[in-house]
């Protein structure tokens, strides 16, 4: 019964939303109402208030002045109620404080802003710095490879200058043809069956180099 | 023989709708009918049944009847005949033998038509005011009473009064 009661205050707490004036909870304190009248007072027959029909008049005529005269109030301050929400003055608070809020929703904001700028300046700096660094390390290392390059062709130029000492030319090209007619060097040669190789223009003379070569043709095949 | 009533005490004695009206010749249409309970007024109140529309019977309750009537009620005569349908079980109405049905009319002829005139206004409550004063707005107003325009209420607003709050405003509003 007590959780009852807990349930039926919950529910009119959440279902209210303006809390009304007169707020009375149903408690059910006694008897449920869904129970049988008790045993004991199974055949008691209550009595009858007797109210004279004087008293009934009056009694009537003051209820129904009463509910008349609490309508009226009622509707007043409905009104009232109405008014405070839309009201000239009330709305110009309204907006002033709406005004204020904004204005400090701003000065939070600018302050937020602000911190962020600098924090973004030092990020900006450091950042700016390390490039700087990156550039340069590249730079410094671009110049040692622009330099080993040229040492390499340095080098080149070298080894080029060296062979060119033993080139034809003009000058010695006469003495570069007789040395060539002095020593012929004929690279033909003839082959037999026995797969020996025979250098010269004398073909019956083997050279003496016929096993070793006709190893290696052996080899071959 | 002596009735003796037993139980509770109730406000209806005398028979239903369909009670008086089935035993009658025509089912009672052109009667006169009224129910006790409006014995509590002066002026008179009755019905005088135009048709009658028995329903069917359920169980052993009292049986329900479809009547249209012309409503007399308190010396006023409705424009339009009501229905009695919902209440036609209630052991309440009273038949109206033919030769007091004269007795009747007369009395409906010779009855004062009610009136009631009331203020249209009111002054505000002490405290009221003094919250109105407090918070600077106007307290010279006066709240206008709403007065319920029913087909039965006869109450007139008086917009030229002004009852005042205090008791003697309820001693000056007896029913005329």
């Amino acid at each position: 019964m007590q959780n009852l009661c807990k349930f039926e205050l919950q529910y009119s707490k959440l279902l209210c939303k303006t809390k009304p004036i007169n707020q009375q909870p149903v408690r059910y304190t006694r008897k449920p109402r869904w129970l049988p009248k008790a045993p004991t007072k199974m055949f008691r027959v209550p009595v009858r208030p007797q109210i004279s029909t004087e008293e009934r008049n009056e009694l009537f005529q003051l209820f129904t002045n009463y509910r008349t005269t609490m309508k009226s109030i009622q509707k007043q301050l409905e009104y009232e109620l109405e008014t405070s929400f839309t009201g000239q003055e009330v709305l110009q608070e309204i907006a002033n404080k709406e005004e204020q809020l904004w204005a400090k929703c701003m000065d939070i904001n600018d302050n937020w802003n602000a911190e962020v700028a600098v924090e973004r300046e030092q990020r900006l700096a450091n950042e700016r710095e390390a490039r700087r660094e990156e550039i340069l390390a590249q730079l410094i290392e671009k110049e040692e490879e622009k330099k080993k390059k040229l040492e390499a062709i340095e080098e080149i130029i070298r080894l080029e200058k060296e062979k060119s000492k033993s080139y034809i030319t003009i000058d010695n090209i006469d003495e570069a043809i007789e040395k060539a007619l002095d020593n012929v060097v004929d690279h033909k040669y003839a082959i037999d069956l026995a797969g020996n190789i025979i250098k010269g223009n004398s073909p019956h003379e083997p050279t003496t180099e016929t096993s070793t070569n006709q190893m290696r043709v052996q080899t071959i095949n | 023989m002596s009735v003796k009533l037993i139980g509770r005490t109730t406000n209806l004695y005398g028979k239903t709708l369909w009670e008086i009206l089935g035993n009658l010749r025509t089912t009672g249409v052109g009667r006169l009918v009224t129910r006790n309970s409006y014995n509590r007024y002066e002026e008179p109140s009755f019905f005088k049944v135009l048709s009658v529309e028995p329903t069917a019977q359920i169980d052993d309750k009292p049986r329900k009847v479809i009547v249209h009537a012309e409503k007399i009620f308190r010396g006023k005569r409705y424009k339009e005949p009501v229905e009695i349908y919902s209440v036609s079980y209630k052991p309440d109405y009273r038949l109206i033998p033919k030769d007091e049905e004269q007795l009747w009319w007369d009395r409906l002829a010779n009855c004062k038509p009610r009136e009631k005139f009331v203020p249209g206004s009111i002054e505000l409550p002490p405290l009221m005011r003094l919250v109105l004063e407090r918070d600077n707005k106007d307290s010279n107003i006066k709240l206008p009473l709403k007065i319920r325009g029913g087909r039965d209420n006869i109450a007139q607003t008086d917009t030229t009064k002004t009852a005042l709050y205090s008791p003697s405003f309820f001693k000056n509003q007896q029913s005329s």
